[in-house]
């Protein structure tokens, strides 16, 4: 946000309504909508804090992106969507409140042994008197996703999404919430006409439990922006999460993430073309029989896969900071187990994940020591 | 057995002396001084527990003497939405609500309603005050901004105030201050008695509290700024020694803090930028600059103090030294005089009378000083003397703790007469005994042709030397004849109604 010319754009997916719906509680306004404030409040901190005079409090207003009406906030460089889709709680189950729907259950939707819903309902209204029937399948929540970074793009540059890691083993017992939120925004950039926006993975929950990597004036910086997302709550007298006891500002003093994509090309200048057919979600499920074990630096790695379906298998190897060390695809020609051999992909000793992906649709990740 | 039973014993005493201190005071100059240089302390206090019992819960206290306005006074700059001393007055408030909330977790999910200011009345000042949080546990703060004009960092006032200043105040080099918003006038001696008001009327009942303010010593807070240095001389100087030897006192270093070493934890140094966000968020909500600047910064991560005093004796005893009460005759009346040497905490004197030197009953009040350190005379004329006339004062502090004076004794050997003290009348006439009447009195109203008009009998002994007639107000203007009859004797006396 400091640096000239920049434009800062925060897609809030969820409402983080957290079992309460669209109820008013404390008769100041509804748990989602105080958080929104709040939300509101701390990016306009933020802009104010880096550039010229403070000016007055933005207001909602609602947008139509991709046939959804979306509230939107707009102050100096920033801008704040909100989706207001169900709170999904940590496991993916979603609450009774909002009829149990989760964005883990709407991307997981294929599998026949998951709960299934083919669409979540927007909680509350957007603003405006809308009314609080719009709803998103799994493809439509990404394509607004898509929308939004398309009509926010500043043509000729080059954007960031900094967005929570999908992969658990990097973050990990990450909220469900987190982890589908990043699995929109990577589904959103995936398409080939989307590759000048590049993406991070944050870890979420777990940073906590290593120590503080910032510098006292970002470690400041990131109290004072939860603190403005608190008073957000609080005007509306709900209860105050930067209580230590809470444990939420334990986050404070660390930001850990890893460069996933880095941005290739720069946002086109005229309309943006149709992105093809929509990869979807990646969905988990097993697939990688064994690996090479005990694996040795400098020497063939294999990995023994039985495929879901017929296609391509890309292996990916990383070391524990999201760097990608080998990529190696495979044609997958029937659903007999295969082996795949990479050639001593590792020269140096630690630990490494391997992700085992099929045809851009499912997932498997395992941990392996290399000595 | 018996060992054990020993150690339980001094556990719970001493966890009594412990639990004595709920309220915490804080006298800073700014809005914002308490967020960035004591705020680690002021947390901890307000997370204090109050059990066994807790009359208000634990509560911090913060007294804010100058508005802070860099000489805008009651003006805004810059494109300011409201004035500026009152957008950091809100920041102070919202920030004390944040300390309060995280200290204290109110009962999930809801915490209370954004204070609003009240108006109260204190030592003849009218004083701006918020209070947040309410009993059964929860923390409570409560803020009182007295808004003197902000005397810069060396003391020499701004233009746009007058130049006036703390410092000048209390060095004499002016007489009173004004705030800025003209509502109140202070002697130095005046913030003085304020200040010791406001810790009368918020301790509550405890016996022992604590008053945070900035460091006094050029030694460890070297330095510092003008309206620091003099809030934290009033402060202390509203508490001395022996009086308020119930009063700890916790200095800190304020602006010099910066030059130390680190000395907060990751955790501190959250909720004291927190805090401090807080503040900064009524500032830019209100369009002015934020204060979280590079400077200040460096304060979020350091906090340094000193206790530099325990509190030792216990308040609540009342605290008027009476010097002297006497009485005189003077005529038919008996004139009460008495003087103090000190007063503190004082609400009022209670004149009590007994005419048989058992049974008292209440004849008049007079204002106390409240707070002096000087001799003070009071006086009282008692229109009801009679014949013995017994006397005591009853001193009533502001917490409502009293305490009697000795009796003096007037004899008044007067023979009985009567007369009439609202001569003319309208409604009813108060008759004038020269002695308490014993015995039954017939009062009677006799118009000029003798015709009686209205009467009144009463066979009860009376308490008072004086008896009200009430009388029927259709009667007309003109002249009667009031007949009084007591122990065989008739009195008449001519009276008028209006």
């Amino acid at each position: 946000m400091s640096i000239a010319n920049s434009k800062m754009v925060f897609i809030t997916i969820t409402a983080g309504d957290a079992s309460s719906g669209t109820v008013d509680y404390s008769g100041a306004g509804a748990f989602y909508l105080s958080r929104e404030i709040g939300a509101m409040y701390s990016v306009k901190f933020a802009a104010d804090l880096t550039t010229s005079t403070p000016l007055t409090d933005p207001v909602a207003s609602t947008v139509t992106v991709n046939g959804n009406l979306i509230t939107k906030y707009v102050y100096k460089n920033t801008v704040n969507y909100f989706l207001r889709l169900p709170d999904g709680d940590v496991g993916g189950a979603g609450f009774a409140i909002n009829n149990d729907q989760s964005m883990y259950k709407l991307r997981n939707s294929s599998i026949p042994t998951n709960p299934q819903i083919s669409a979540m309902n927007v909680i509350g209204n957007t603003g405006g008197g809308a009314p609080a029937n719009l709803t998103y399948s799994w493809s439509e929540l990404v394509a607004t996703v898509r929308q939004i970074i398309n009509d926010e793009r500043v043509p000729g540059t080059q954007s960031w999404i900094h967005t929570p890691h999908e992969l658990t083993s990097y973050n990990i017992n990450d909220h469900s919430d987190h982890i589908h939120a990043a699995h929109v925004a990577q589904a959103a950039v995936s398409p080939a006409n989307m590759l000048w926006v590049g993406y991070t993975g944050f870890m979420d929950y777990n940073s906590s439990s290593l120590g503080p990597n910032l510098s006292r004036t970002d470690h400041e910086n990131a109290s004072v922006l939860f603190s403005l997302e608190v008073l957000g709550i609080t005007e509306s007298q709900y209860a105050n999460d930067y209580s230590p006891g809470a444990g939420h500002i334990g986050w404070l003093p660390m930001d850990y993430f890893v460069i996933r994509r880095h941005p290739s090309g720069t946002a086109p200048n005229g309309p943006v073309g149709p992105p093809g057919p929509d990869p979807g979600g990646l969905i988990k499920i097993p697939m990688i029989i064994w690996t090479t074990s005990p694996a040795f630096i400098n020497k063939d790695i294999k990995i023994a896969v039985s495929p879901y379906e017929t296609g391509q298998l890309t292996t990916v190897i990383s070391d524990m900071t999201g760097n990608r060390i080998a990529d190696l695809k495979t044609q997958v020609l029937n659903t007999e187990p295969l082996v795949v051999t990479i050639p001593a992909p590792i020269t140096i000793k630690g630990t490494y994940l391997i992700e085992t992906i099929l045809n851009d649709k499912f997932i498997e990740t395992r941990k392996i020591v290399v000595e | 057995m018996k060992k054990i039973f020993i150690l339980i014993l001094i556990f719970v005493s001493a966890y009594k002396v412990q639990s004595q201190v709920h309220v915490n005071f804080c006298v800073v100059a700014d809005a914002d001084d308490w967020q960035l240089f004591m705020s680690k302390k002021i947390l901890f206090q307000l997370e204090q527990t109050c059990s066994p019992t807790c009359d208000d819960g634990e509560k911090v206290v913060f007294i804010t003497l100058t508005a802070g306005d860099e000489g805008y006074g009651t003006g805004s700059f810059g494109g300011g939405a409201i004035a500026y001393y009152l957008a950091k007055e809100r920041g102070a408030v919202s920030s004390s609500k944040f300390a309060s909330d995280i200290s204290n977790s109110p009962i999930y999910p809801l915490t209370y309603a954004i204070p609003t200011a009240q108006t109260v009345a204190l030592n003849g000042k009218t004083l701006t005050k918020y209070v947040y949080g309410n009993a059964n546990g929860h923390g409570r703060v409560v803020n009182y901004f007295l808004r003197l004009p902000d005397g810069g960092a060396a003391g020499a006032g701004f233009a746009g105030t007058g130049l006036k200043s703390l410092m000048k105040l209390k060095l004499g080099t002016i007489p009173n201050i004004t705030s800025v918003d003209g509502v109140n006038t202070y002697t130095w001696t005046e913030l003085l008695n304020t200040i010791r008001h406001i810790i009368f009327a918020e301790k509550g009942t405890d016996l022992q509290v604590w008053l945070n303010t900035a460091d006094l010593s050029a030694l460890t807070n070297p330095g510092d700024h003008s309206d620091h240095f003099y809030s934290a001389t009033a402060a202390q100087e509203a508490v001395p020694l022996p009086s308020y030897n119930w009063v700890g006192i916790n200095e800190f270093v304020m602006d010099h803090s910066s030059n130390l070493a680190e000395n907060l934890v990751e955790q501190e140094i959250s909720l004291e930028t927190g805090a401090f966000s807080l503040y900064n968020w009524s500032l830019m909500k209100n369009r002015y600059p934020s204060k979280l600047t590079a400077a200040t910064r460096l304060w979020l991560s350091r906090e340094y103090f000193t206790q530099k005093r325990l509190p030792t004796g216990s308040a609540g005893v009342l605290p008027v030294t009476l010097l002297s009460f006497s009485g005189a005759l003077k005529g038919k009346n008996v004139l009460l005089e008495w003087s103090t040497t000190s007063e503190l905490n004082s609400k009022e004197f209670e004149i009590e009378k007994s005419n048989d030197g058992i049974t008292y009953r209440k004849l008049g009040t007079v204002a106390a000083a409240g707070f002096s350190s000087s001799l003070k005379k009071y006086g009282y004329l008692d229109i009801e003397a009679t014949d013995i006339n017994y006397y005591r004062l009853k001193m009533v502090d502001l917490d409502g703790y009293n305490k009697q004076s000795d009796i003096v004794i007037i004899k008044n050997k007067l023979s009985q007469s009567v007369s009439v003290v609202n001569n003319p009348f309208k409604d009813y006439i108060n008759v004038r005994f020269a002695q308490i009447p014993k015995g039954g009195i017939t009062l009677r109203l006799i118009d000029l042709s003798g015709k009686v008009i209205q009467v009144s009998e009463s066979y009860q002994p009376s308490l008072s030397s004086i008896i009200r007639f009430d009388l029927n107000s259709a009667i007309s203007e003109g002249i009667y004849i009031l007949q009084v009859e007591n122990e065989g004797k008739q009195y008449s006396i001519k009276v008028i109604k209006q």
